[in-house]
């Protein structure tokens, strides 16, 4: 239930007014999906474009607590709201709008997933680089999560390819900014500002991505190598190398245990293992499979090429996408890459530490780990303690850790985020002056509270 | 100069002893011909009379000195080398100008994890010269045509671009966080070494606010290995149009350059004229391609482009053999601003953006624009991303061509929206474009973006005056009033 109680019939009464019956939907079936730890919404509603969108919120004058919603891949990271009125879901905002496949731009509705753009980009042999097509992903949520792209080596970050965006305000304005051309520094930079938000700043209802030719070939390359130092330092000098990698992504034995295809790797597949991309021309490809196996060989490793499905399932692994139940804690930790070697050892000893069993995989370019853990009957002293010792294992390099998944509990106990320093002042200042009701994801954008 | 500043010099020595007392006395300028270079900055736009100059030092210092003009209630400005052109760096009312040259430390620099850390001061040239000197193997790669001169904070200031921007982004891509003097005197930092931290990407906002949400201080920046090969190709072409499609054409190949830049057959006569390329008469517009990347395959890429320009009736290609040679065909872009001065000392450079696949119509459209002004204009662009340069020979000594200029280049930014681009690829807004960010934004997309600035400077002392139109600006005092410069007045 949402913190204070809520007039069920006068918020009835404006949605409706807004969106007639047919686009809102107030029974508990209806709600039970958009549950945020075990906080359900009074109710679901569906606007059918930005405009309408805009016009709820400003009906809404701040009176409730609205979460947007896109296809609910990784709504659960972050504290459930303080306020729960409404879930707005963006799955009616779906449309391709405009696609230039000459400037190689495509714009789309936010509930628009990953797999209908894939599907339309294909026929042109482009592509949006930020991960596999998964159908649950959706572009707005991909924004407003802002969690990464298994490509970025090649392709750059989230933050490097959504060219604009149209946001609803909390006052119910529909704006928008940045747009088609790839260099516009025309005003302050909202698209970067309203990546990463998280559904609190504003509603992400459009989003305007830099789209890229579709890799001639794309290749993957396993290095079984001795110990995670290695394949951190095979990472490293890679990196360090003239080659281009298009990822590097490392993996602790038991993670790897997942990969579909590990049998090929028959006495190796105990090992850690880094997982290396390479997109391009076939002769570019080849020479740096080539280059990259034998610098996995003199760091005492063995390779095998994979195949491209084996490539992207790992990145999807990585991209968090468990090909079966989840344990109890998800834990997101972001290291210098030069770190990853010694934050796995961080990880595997406070692991230990706190009785905990886990698995680890990194994207190396990224500074990234995800961390997945549990402790007998996923104990919340166990699990918590888990998180600290590794914030504090981190802070020498600057390094956080952010709980993407865990017990309410334990959520509720701790801080998600870390120390955000800066950020967190300058998050609240803005909120309180965009969103000064606290209606828009009440508590859920990082280091701002559920109450001003 | 302006109207004189209703400053008395008694306030005036106050204000320099406080300041004194924080950067030190020799590290302050007040006389009167030191203030009157702060009036001038690279573009058309003067200043006005500033109130004193001061050169922290340290990230301390700035914060001591913004913190002195908040209890002062003064206006503030930060300033590097003054090379932007869009006025950003002119003070419109009496201010404090925080200059930042002494802090010009590169402070650490790691390979591994691919980043340097910069003070503000740091000449973007300098950065790229220390990573060359000592065979890092690295750059630094946004490239602004004011490298050689304009330091990190301003590049971070106005976002700015260069000539690589199509493969490798703008300065933003290549910022990964800030510490910041934010208008209250305190210090943030703002994203960090490590990546994606939560929440918005608040670095992303900091980058390209040309100084009006506060003072960056320090610079993460990203740097990347040197490309293992590079081939510079130079094609000749009958005319923009054929080299506007061949642009289309190689993007559609699944070919990304690293840059592609255009320039019309003026400004190929006038390179021609300062440096001796030898244009054939009948090319009427040149591109230059250049490609980087793995060695393996490269020569397939370069077939490739060959191919499509031929198919556009390119006159000749040449490609470039050696680093000498390369050299050499870039010269032929890199001469064309030295190059105008032949024509006139004075120059208005345009910065709009459009989308790459109107970018021929938007040249024609220029060249009208300009023809029905009676103006002369050469045709500049980073054609792979649809960032074009007209450049306008001024007089600045003629008021009918000056509002002249003025008119066409408000109507070519009105172009550039229209065909769904921008009014500033990489220069900024600053006062240049203030007014004309109507033709972009709504009021409730400009009141959005000005909650933001009100939260963080709420009487407008940071930069004021900038980047907004100035009517959405809050009545100042009648002292300060008087003061200021009218936005299109040149001297």
């Amino acid at each position: 239930m949402s913190g204070r109680p809520v007039d069920a019939a006068a918020l009835k009464s404006v949605l409706e007014g807004v969106l007639g019956p047919e686009g809102c939907r107030f029974d508990p079936a209806a709600r039970e999906p958009f549950a945020l730890d075990g906080r359900v919404p009074e109710a679901v509603v569906y606007p059918p474009t930005p405009e309408r969108a805009a016009e709820l919120l400003r009906a809404c004058g701040g009176a409730w607590g609205i979460v947007p919603w896109g296809g609910g891949h990784r709504a659960e990271i972050g504290p459930p709201p303080t306020r729960y009125g409404v879930a707005l879901s963006l799955a009616r905002i779906a449309e391709i709008g405009e696609y230039d496949t000459e400037s190689l731009t495509l714009s789309a509705g936010a509930g628009t997933t990953l797999f209908d753009v894939d599907q339309r980009t294909r026929a042109h042999n482009q592509m949006l680089a930020v991960g596999w097509p998964w159908e649950r992903h959706t572009l707005g949520g991909l924004a407003a999560g802002n969690r990464g792209t298994p490509k970025r080596l090649a392709y750059g970050a989230l933050r490097d390819q959504l060219l604009g965006i149209k946001v609803a305000l909390a006052d119910g304005s529909l704006t928008r900014f940045g747009g088609k051309v790839l260099k516009n520094v025309a005003g302050y930079d909202m698209t970067k500002f309203f990546l990463g938000s998280r559904g609190a700043l504003g509603v992400i209802v459009e989003t305007t991505w830099k789209l890229f030719s579709r890799p001639d070939h794309e290749v993957y390359l396993w290095a079984a190598m001795p110990s995670v130092d290695a394949a951190a330092r095979l990472a490293a000098d890679l990196l360090r190398s003239p080659l281009l990698p298009a990822c590097v992504f490392l993996l602790e034995p038991k993670a790897a245990q997942r990969l579909a295809g590990l049998e090929r790797l028959g006495d190796l597949a105990g090992r850690p293992l880094a997982l290396v991309g390479f997109d391009g021309r076939a002769a570019a490809t080849r020479r740096q499979t080539a280059d990259a196996e034998a610098l996995a060989g003199k760091a005492g490793g063995e390779a095998l090429p994979v195949r491209e499905e084996i490539g992207q399932q790992a990145a999807g692994y990585l991209m968090g996408e468990l090909p079966s139940e989840e344990p109890a804690l998800r834990l997101r930790l972001g290291t210098l890459p030069s770190f990853s070697g010694k934050a796995f050892g961080a990880v595997r000893s406070a692991l230990d530490d706190h009785g905990c069993t886990g698995e680890a995989v990194a994207d190396y370019a990224a500074g990234r780990l995800t961390l997945w853990a549990d402790a007998a009957e996923s104990a919340p002293e166990a699990l918590r303690g888990l998180t600290e010792t590794l914030r504090k294992r981190l802070a020498p390099v600057d390094g956080f850790v952010e709980v993407e998944r865990a017990p309410p509990e334990v959520k509720a106990s701790l801080s998600l985020w870390g120390d955000l320093g800066g950020s967190a002042k300058l998050n609240r200042v803005f909120k309180e002056k965009l969103d000064p009701q606290n209606a828009l994801a009440p508590g859920r954008l990082p280091g701002v509270p559920g109450e001003f | 100069m302006s109207s004189p500043v209703p400053f008395s010099e008694a306030a005036r020595s106050r204000l320099v002893r406080w300041i004194s007392a924080i950067v030190g006395a020799e590290h302050v300028q007040h006389r009167k011909a030191d203030r009157f270079v702060y009036g001038y900055d690279a573009s058309i736009f003067r200043g006005s009379d500033v109130l004193a100059i001061a050169f922290p030092a340290t990230a301390e210092e700035v914060a001591a000195l913004v913190r002195l003009a908040a209890r002062e209630g003064l206006p503030f400005v930060a300033r590097g080398a003054g090379t932007g052109i869009n006025g950003g760096a002119l003070s419109q009312e009496a201010a404090l100008v925080i200059e930042l040259s002494r802090m010009n430390r590169i402070l650490e620099v790691d390979l591994e994890n691919r980043f340097a850390v910069v003070e503000p001061g740091v000449v973007n040239q300098d950065l790229k010269r220390y990573l060359q000197e000592r065979g890092f193997g690295f750059n630094f790669v946004p490239d602004p045509g004011s490298q050689v001169v304009s330091t990190l904070g301003g590049n971070v200031g106005n976002n700015a671009g260069g000539m690589h921007c199509l493969k490798y982004g703008v300065t933003s891509n290549h910022i990964m966080g800030l510490q910041v003097v934010l208008p209250d005197g305190e210090i943030v930092e703002v994203g960090s070494k490590v990546p994606d931290r939560p929440g918005p990407d608040l670095t992303g906002l900091f980058v390209g606010s040309e100084g009006t949400l506060g003072i960056v201080t320090r610079i993460t920046a990203r740097i990347l290995p040197l490309p293992e090969a590079v081939v510079t190709q130079l094609v000749l072409f009958p005319d923009v149009n054929a080299a506007a499609r061949a642009v289309s054409g190689i993007m559609a190949a699944g070919v990304l350059p690293a840059a592609l830049e255009l320039l019309d057959r003026k400004s190929m006569t006038l390179v021609d004229r300062a440096v001796h390329i030898g244009y054939p008469e009948n090319a009427g517009a040149c591109l230059i391609v250049e490609l980087d990347g793995i060695r393996d395959g490269m020569d397939s890429d370069v077939r490739r482009v060959s191919e499509i320009c031929a198919a556009q009736n390119a006159l000749s290609i040449q490609t470039a053999e050696t680093e000498e040679e390369s050299h050499r065909l870039w010269l032929s872009r890199r001469a064309a601003y030295g190059a105008m001065a032949r024509v006139s000392a004075n120059v208005y450079i345009c910065d709009g953006s459009v989308p790459r696949n109107r970018l021929a119509e938007a040249i024609e459209r220029v060249v009208e624009i300009c023809t029905g002004h009676g103006l002369d204009v050469i045709n500049l662009a980073h054609a792979g991303d649809g960032n074009l340069h007209p450049l306008i020979p001024l007089d600045p000594n003629d008021p009918d061509a000056r509002e002249r200029v003025i008119v066409a280049g408000r109507e070519i930014l009105e172009m550039c929206v229209e065909l769904g681009g921008s009014i500033t690829g990489e220069h900024g807004v600053g006062v240049e474009k203030q007014e004309e960010m109507a033709l972009m934004f709504s009021p409730e997309e400009l009141g959005a973006m000005l909650t933001l600035k009100f939260a963080l400077d709420p009487d407008d002392r940071c930069n004021p005056r900038k980047i907004f139109p100035l009517a959405l600006f809050p009545p100042r005092t009648l002292a300060a009033a008087e003061n200021r410069l009218p936005r299109d007045a040149v001297s």
